[in-house]
């Protein structure tokens, strides 16, 4: 299965982007990017102007979709068949707004949970009070380019852990939040991507990803990551039985615009639970690491340095792989 | 050209999270619908004013101990107020203006519609803007919008200001 590079939150002319259309999307493109989620606030206009030409010119995969902007917090939905409102929604009746989202054909992802609210940033802090968390699909964990410069990124990991440690099946992705065009497109910042392993190469391809946790989140390099049990081999997003395991890890890699930050993987962490269970530096070609996986979750981190990084940071980080108790 | 519908509000920090229903109908077919939006003051820049709302806003949502890093910071050189505004047609979802200028005009047909606005014939019937209140910074906002239908050969520059 490849695993593509989207960027999946954007906003265009039709909201408060400075975007037309086709420049987001010939702007993602020059990128590296394969595809694009459009998500301007409140509106789905813009998929208006996404031509079969354009489409061939860019070669994008375009998911189509709207941010809600509400008083209670920001939420990605994508590829609804028809408009599901998002005015009136409270943090009380915010399932019932999910529900109608998942029979519309959406799929619903947090945006920067943990920036904050008005007035410095109106109602962009997440404060709905969400019981079925089963429909929702992903957390932006990462908000923005250069994603550890940024006090809501730190604060958005744990609260999602925390949300997986509850038992929770959430996938993961990164969004830039991208209302305009770079000064100096040759001198990005520092990018990332949400990787979406797809099945097919199509808009069906990256939502069926996105509600099936088969995402990742990177500055670079692209965490290969499987796990076997007896004969059957695990990708993201599905349950193995716990109990003894192998997991397989490598990298591949994506992003070439942020050759220019120095992007280094230096090692790679399996975290089950919210615990570093192994660790083992980068080299070259497939690992395999034998386990014990307890009832919960195991995701693959990749750790290093890049251009101003002051440090060790996480380059990458997968959505989970759910480990469920034997029958 | 006939003004269908006018509302003038002073919004203040109680009416934040408020959406205001402003339901009108049109008498007739227009060739064009046009809303007009106004508020201010938009920028709230003094600093003895926005450095508490600042402050709060960090106890609020952080946990104890953080603080804002200058990265965050250079993101808030003034705090705005801000109001945005959907329009329904009926039944139906026309678009919304969720844009920061404080000054705006909405333009809806059959022919062409604003950025975040679906094309539609101006028709006869119930229509709807709503008014979301997004953040009033401290004291108060005025708002004023009004609703224009235009006929044949009415122009978008003769709508009044509001």
């Amino acid at each position: 299965m490849k695993y593509l590079p989207f960027e999946l939150h954007n906003h265009t002319r039709h909201s408060d982007g400075r975007f037309l259309t086709g420049e987001l999307l010939r702007s993602c493109a020059a990128y590296g990017y394969r595809g694009a989620a459009l998500t301007d606030h409140n509106v789905f206009t813009a998929v208006g102007e996404v031509t079969p030409e354009l489409l061939a010119e860019t070669g994008m995969i375009v998911i189509p979709g709207i941010e809600w902007t509400t008083f209670y917090g920001h939420l990605l939905v994508l590829g609804c068949k028809r408009y599901v409102d998002w005015r009136f929604v409270t943090p009380d009746t915010i399932d019932h707004a999910l529900m109608e989202i998942r029979e519309a054909g959406g799929i619903a992802g947090i945006a920067h949970p943990c920036e904050v609210g008005a007035p410095l940033m109106c109602g962009c802090h997440w404060d709905f009070k969400v019981t079925r968390w089963d429909l929702v699909s992903y957390v932006e964990v990462w908000s923005e380019e250069n994603p550890h410069k940024r006090t809501k990124n730190a604060l958005a990991l744990p609260w999602y852990d925390a949300l997986l440690n509850a038992g929770h099946r959430l996938g993961v992705s990164a969004g830039r939040d991208w209302h305009a065009a770079d000064s100096d497109p040759s001198n990005p910042p520092l990018l990332t991507a949400t990787c979406l392993g797809m099945e097919s190469e199509d808009t069906g391809g990256a939502m069926a990803a996105l509600r099936e946790g088969r995402s990742l989140v990177t500055l670079g390099p692209v965490p290969v990551f499987s796990v076997k049990h007896g004969d059957r081999i695990y990708g993201l997003g599905e349950s193995v039985p716990a109990g003894e395991i192998s997991a397989a890890v490598g990298l591949d890699s994506a992003l070439p615009n942020n050759r220019a930050w120095e992007v280094k993987p230096e090692c790679i962490r399996l975290v089950m639970n919210g615990r570093t269970v192994a660790e083992l530096p980068c080299g070259d070609g497939r690992r395999k690491v034998s386990l014990t996986a307890a009832s919960g979750w195991l995701r693959m981190e990749v750790w290093g340095t890049y251009r101003e990084s002051q440090g060790e940071r996480m380059l990458a980080l997968t959505s989970p792989i759910y480990v469920e108790e034997s029958p | 050209m006939d003004k269908l519908m006018e509302y003038q509000a002073v919004f203040c920090l109680e009416d934040v999270q408020r959406n205001v229903l402003l339901p009108f109908t049109l008498p007739q077919d227009y060739e064009q619908l046009a809303v007009r939006l106004h508020y201010g003051p938009k920028e709230v820049r003094d600093p003895e004013i926005i450095r508490p709302r600042i402050e709060e806003c960090v106890r609020k949502y952080f946990p104890p101990g953080v603080t804002l890093t200058e990265k965050d910071m250079e993101e808030y050189p003034c705090l705005l107020n801000f109001v945005t505004l959907s329009l329904d047609c009926g039944e139906e979802y026309v678009g919304c203006a969720h844009r920061h200028p404080p000054d705006q005009t909405i333009l809806v047909s059959e022919r062409e519609a604003s950025p975040g606005f679906f094309r539609r014939r101006a028709g006869k019937g119930p229509w709807r803007v709503v008014l979301h209140v997004q953040a009033v910074v401290a004291g108060t906002v005025d708002c004023h919008v009004a609703v224009f239908g235009l006929k044949g050969g009415e122009r978008v520059d003769e709508i009044p200001a509001v």
